[in-house]
């Protein structure tokens, strides 16, 4: 427990940080407000890149595009596979196969080829990259969910409660929800820490939305700067964006983690 | 296992219809991507008689389903069409791409299948080195492919001045023995190798654990102990060869992200394999090359998966006889 | 026992899928080193190698299978000739020692004892073949049209050397155009019924003063070796490598390439080395903004668009995105380092207050399209704030170039800022596509595509006018004058244009040139040849 509150705590930290760099940080994260290529000092926290735009101000921008696009992407994840998993589950027979070729088809697909080809073709927004990770990540919540399901509609108080003429949803509430809803809750946690690294690395390809200051695409402009090898811009240019992303997808594995360990022992 | 295979065919079909059809409903078709970046722009432009000759010729001006019934009596030919953008044979171009994606994917996959399961052992055998291993590697598994290369490239390879910085091998480079060649490719190898291991490397650390632990709780293994077997003849004997199927299957589950992970490794280190060639087809949105690449990495990964699921299902079988 | 089996099988596939990447890209190695150690011996040339920065596919460098862009038909170039060529002034003998022209018929005579790269000599019946071959298949690079298009009515074999082409009607680009279509060898294509997918060796036996005797697709390299049976001139180096390398600057500074593209931000680092010459691409590149008049009609009122020009800092484009590379953009089109530059054209400075007046009260709200390249979605960002600053609305939507292209063709925009090189090409030749109404769609590039829902007579009798005009001078003039016109009328609003700089090592080899007409020194191969 103690865990948890010490990995959340460094979570909020670094939102109430970045939070601050958005709204009272006084450069703008999408303008020039200096040389090109200033190295960091005082005015600058983290230097300038090579349209003079403050790097710092990018970053904090680029956190709240990151963490949205997780939150949103893991919340279509836990609705699509929370609904398809218990539904599948319960209902048994023509469903559950449905379900479950689904799930093996999405599972089975090569995730990147097809999100490349998806994402040039549905358009670089930031909307449409939170569907297309969501169509992703949800297979692998469905299944767990699922066999859960199963097992729980076997345990004996949900097929006394059924015989009582329990509705799906009452069922759902009263008996499944404690036992789903956690399982639930923690595999969508690591659905954004997953989505966060997907959205950069297509970023990077340069097939998310563009006008984001996002991480992956500012890694990407970095990379290639020509030069960018023989002079030490990179130290400042580069390096925020990728120990950012580096910090925030570790910092939600190990909360994710800590939940998960949390819930087992409490069972 | 009859299920199985529908279950593949089934999503084989899916996905050949789906990558037959998004890239023809992407905005902009091969002729009419005209403007380009400095340096690059053409100085005679199409006339639009000219494109309409070209969509003709391509047969990009027949109806979806004339098209999507020529292309799959292609396909079963095994003609996988002909590049718009690099006016070559699809199959050529994926034939001179797919040994690099090859090369550097199975070494990654083979490397970390050796690394996970050595680290697995040895944390078996040392319980103090175990926790600290457990937690770093569950934490580099998180790690995207890409900024892995990244950081590799920029604190390794532009550091000293023996690791190339990209490239499969040197351009025009003078090879005194085939030995001089192959040094040249593991050199260029090397860091893309290294940044896929490490990611994928936990992912088989976990696997190799998780099946040492079940089979030492076996049955057999405690008779063994009990018989008062060497631990050493235990562990090669009985846990070792008993743990591996599910480690091999993870090799072939592995396929699919490592897939993902080597095209944008690839990326980063300007690599001459698939990734590379995915990005530009659908940059210029050449049609046939897109579903080529596709097709193959479908395949790739479909038909790994197949393996798993055969390993999977013969260790089962075994295991339910020696139990 | 199985288990173990299963794992040396495993290495195995790894091994000789290995190997098979190994093999087939190691075939080629051996054959250019080979030709490396052969040479040496003759120095007539210049240099013996010239290095570029390669890495990228251009295709092969034949006629129907290069890469349909300026560096994959450059190479094509290199390796096939044309009838004529261009320097610094004008046309240049080329395969053809002299040309005549009147009315509509033009009369070539080539070089005697020019031959193909397989040795086969090269005469006015490889000439006649190629214009009936490329009139049935039009190849990628096309200067003569295609089906009713095709420019050429017919032509007649005077002699070995001397042809005479019948064009359906001359006009001022008619010589560019028969000049610069490249000469096919008979007797490789007349045997050829599909040449788009004729990808066999013969296809590179060229007719240009180099040889193609390396190429690999996949890592982007070329090797070109100069053709000793060219007779026109001698090429500057023995061999011209195009070689893959990761970051082009640390290649040019390690020695691995002989030229390279100079960044803006390192201008001052260079400038000041007296060993390195330049090649400067003067505000080539230019940025525009088109006004979907279709969808906007409001904006045919003049004044408003006089409002858009007064509300731009376009000074702040230049020196942001730019970093200072380039110039405010002309408001007659042409750009202020051309020729045909017209310094009478209306010049529109900033001045938000005004354009606040000229816009009025009304309050657009419109969406910028741009693609999603770095520069295109600052100058976008830019745009955005200058008129919002003046009490417009601007939403910015940005996709990849191709769907950029597709919008643009397609007329789904309200504004949209397009990007494009060749700004700088004598003569300006895209104002036809741009400002004439009867020529303005033929071309369905974005590039040379102008303002929707717009027409003007008098524009495009102007712009129409100067191709017939055959007198450079007088169509100077006419280009002149369509200038002014277009800065009073403003079709389209132009908002930058970016100049760059190609380095090069000035004690190493100091032949790189730009051609009147085109910019390129990489791409030029008169930049080959030793003069």
């Amino acid at each position: 427990m103690k865990r948890i509150y010490a990995i959340a705590f460094a979570l909020v930290l670094l939102v109430l940080l970045f939070a601050w760099g958005l709204l009272f940080y006084p450069m703008d994260s999408r303008l020039p407000s200096g040389g090109s290529l200033e190295a960091p000092s005082a005015e600058h926290w983290l230097g300038t890149d090579n349209l003079g735009i403050d790097i710092f101000a990018q970053i904090s921008s680029g956190f709240f595009h990151s963490l949205s696009i997780g939150l949103a992407t893991a919340l279509a994840a836990f609705l699509i596979g929370g609904v398809l998993g218990v539904a599948a589950g319960y209902a048994g027979g023509r469903t559950d196969m449905l379900v479950e070729f689904l799930i093996n088809l999405f599972l089975s697909v090569p995730q990147l080829p097809i999100m490349i080809v998806a994402g040039a073709f549905f358009g670089q927004s930031s909307l449409n990259i939170i569907c297309i990770i969501a169509a992703f990540s949800w297979a692998p919540i469905a299944k767990q969910v699922r066999a859960r399901t199963m097992s729980l509609r076997k345990s004996g108080y949900l097929v006394l409660a059924r015989s009582y003429g329990g509705g799906l949803w009452y069922l759902f509430k009263t008996h499944m929800s404690r036992d789903i809803l956690p399982l639930l809750a923690i595999s969508s946690l690591a659905v954004t820490g997953r989505a966060i690294v997907q959205e950069s690395s297509l970023a990077f390809l340069g097939l998310s939305d563009p006008l984001a200051k996002s991480w992956g695409l500012m890694i990407a402009r970095c990379t290639a700067f020509k030069g960018i090898y023989f002079t030490n811009f990179w130290t400042w240019w580069l390096l925020p964006p990728v120990l950012s992303l580096v910090l925030s997808t570790l910092l939600l594995r190990l909360l994710t983690r800590a939940l998960e360990s949390y819930w087992l022992e409490k069972e | 296992m009859k299920k199985k295979i529908l279950l593949l065919l089934c999503s084989f079909a899916v996905i050949y219809l789906v990558n037959f059809t998004i890239p023809r409903l992407m905005p902009g078709d091969p002729f009419d991507y005209q403007s380009a970046a400095a340096g690059e722009e053409s100085s005679t432009e199409m006339t639009e008689e000219l494109k309409e000759y070209l969509r003709a010729y391509y047969g990009l001006d027949k109806p979806f389903f004339t098209q999507l019934w020529e292309n799959i009596k292609a396909n079963l030919r095994g003609d996988l069409g002909y590049s718009i953008h690099y006016k070559q044979a699809v199959s050529a171009l994926l034939l001179e791409r797919l040994p690099w994606t090859a090369l550097i994917m199975f070494s990654a996959l083979g490397l970390s299948l050796i690394l996970g399961t050595s680290l697995a052992l040895l944390g078996l055998r040392r319980k103090k080195l175990e926790g600290g291993l457990y937690a770093l590697l569950s934490l580099l598994g998180e790690l995207p492919h890409f900024l892995v290369g990244i950081l590799l490239l920029f604190l390794v390879a532009a550091r000293v001045d023996w690791l190339p910085l990209s490239g499969a091998v040197t351009a025009f480079g003078i090879y005194y023995s085939e030995w001089d060649w192959i040094e040249d490719v593991l050199l260029h190898a090397l860091l893309p190798v290294a940044a896929m291991t490490l990611v994928t490397a936990p992912g088989f650390y976990f696997t190799a654990r998780a099946s040492f632990l079940s089979i030492l709780e076996r049955p057999y293994i405690l008779a063994a102990k009990a018989k008062g077997l060497k631990e050493g003849r235990i562990r090669r004997h009985y846990v070792f060869r008993n743990a591996l199927p599910p480690i091999v299957a993870r090799f072939f589950l592995s396929v699919g992200g490592a897939i993902g992970g080597t095209m944008l490794v690839e990326n980063v280190f300007a690599y001459p394999g698939l990734g590379t060639v995915m990005r530009e087809a659908v940059k210029y949105r050449d049609y046939p090359l897109i579903q080529g690449v596709f097709l193959l990495s479908t395949l790739l990964v479909l038909l790994s998966l197949f393996a798993a699921d055969i390993i999977n299902a013969v260790s089962d079988r075994r295991r339910g006889g020696s139990l | 026992m199985k288990k173990r089996k299963l794992f040396s099988l495993l290495l195995i596939i790894c091994l000789a899928l290995s190997l098979l990447g190994g093999c087939r890209s190691h075939v080629n190695a051996p054959a250019v080193t080979g030709e490396e150690s052969a040479s040496t011996a003759d120095s007539a040339y210049t240099v013996e190698t010239l290095k570029l920065a390669g890495g990228t596919d251009w295709g092969t460098p034949s006629p129907y299978l290069h890469v349909s862009r300026g560096p994959g038909q450059a190479k094509m170039r290199l390796v096939f000739a044309s009838l004529l060529e261009k320097d610094e002034r004008g046309d240049l003998p080329w395969l053809a020692e002299s040309w005549s022209f009147e009315g509509n018929e033009y009369t070539f005579t080539l070089f005697e004892g020019q031959s193909f790269h397989d040795g086969e000599p090269l005469t006015t019946e490889d000439v006649a073949f190629t214009i009936d071959y490329f009139r049935e298949y039009p190849p990628v690079t096309n200067s003569l049209g295609v089906g009713d298009g095709f420019i050429i009515e017919n032509y007649r074999i005077v002699d070995e050397y001397t042809i005479t082409i019948t064009v359906k009607k001359a006009n001022a680009d008619t010589l560019s155009n028969l000049g610069s279509f490249v000469i096919l060898p008979k007797h490789i294509w007349e045997k050829v019924a599909d040449p788009y997918t004729y990808n066999v060796p013969d296809c590179l036996v060229g007719s240009g003063a180099y040889m193609c005797t390396g190429y690999e697709g996949a890592t982007g390299s070329y090797e070109f070796t100069a053709y000793a049976g060219w007779v026109n001139g001698q090429q500057a180096a023995e061999r011209i490598l195009f070689v893959p390398v990761s970051d082009e600057l640390l290649a040019f500074e390690n020695g691995e390439i002989d030229i390279a593209s100079m960044p803006a931000d390192l201008k001052d680092k260079y400038m000041n080395d007296p060993d390195i010459g330049f090649v400067e691409k003067a505000d080539d590149m230019g940025y525009k903004m088109l006004i979907n008049f279709e969808r906007l009609p409001e904006f045919l009122d003049l004044p408003l668009r006089q409002g858009i020009y007064a509300a731009l800092d376009r000074q702040s484009i230049v020196d942001n995105v730019f970093r200072g590379m380039g110039s405010v953009g002309s408001a007659g089109y042409v750009p202020v380092s051309s020729l045909f530059y017209n310094e009478n054209v209306i010049k529109y400075e900033y001045d938000p207050d005004a354009a606040k007046e000229l816009l009025g009260e009304k309050g657009f709200g419109i969406s910028l399209l741009t693609d999603d390249s770095a520069d295109g979605i600052s100058i976008a960002e830019i745009v955005k704030i200058n008129l919002e600053a003046v009490g417009m609305k601007v939403t910015v939507v940005a996709v990849d170039s191709a769907g950029r292209d597709d919008r643009v063709n397609k007329g789904d925009y309200d504004f949209a800022i397009v990007g494009n090189g060749g700004w700088g090409n004598n003569p300006p030749s895209y104002m036809r596509t741009l400002f004439s109404d009867s020529s303005k769609y033929l071309s369905t590039s974005p590039a040379s595509m102008g303002p929707r829902g717009y027409s003007n007579e008098e524009l495009t009798a102007l712009a129409e006018g100067q191709l017939k005009e055959t007198d450079f001078e007088k169509r100077k003039e006419m280009f002149k004058e369509l200038e002014l016109l277009v800065s009073q009328e403003i079709p389209l609003i132009v908002l930058a244009n970016q100049s760059s700089y190609s380095m090069y090592r000035q004690d190493y080899y100091d032949g790189w040139m730009k051609t009147y007409a085109y910019q390129q020194a990489e791409q030029n191969r008169l930049s080959y040849m030793a003069r």
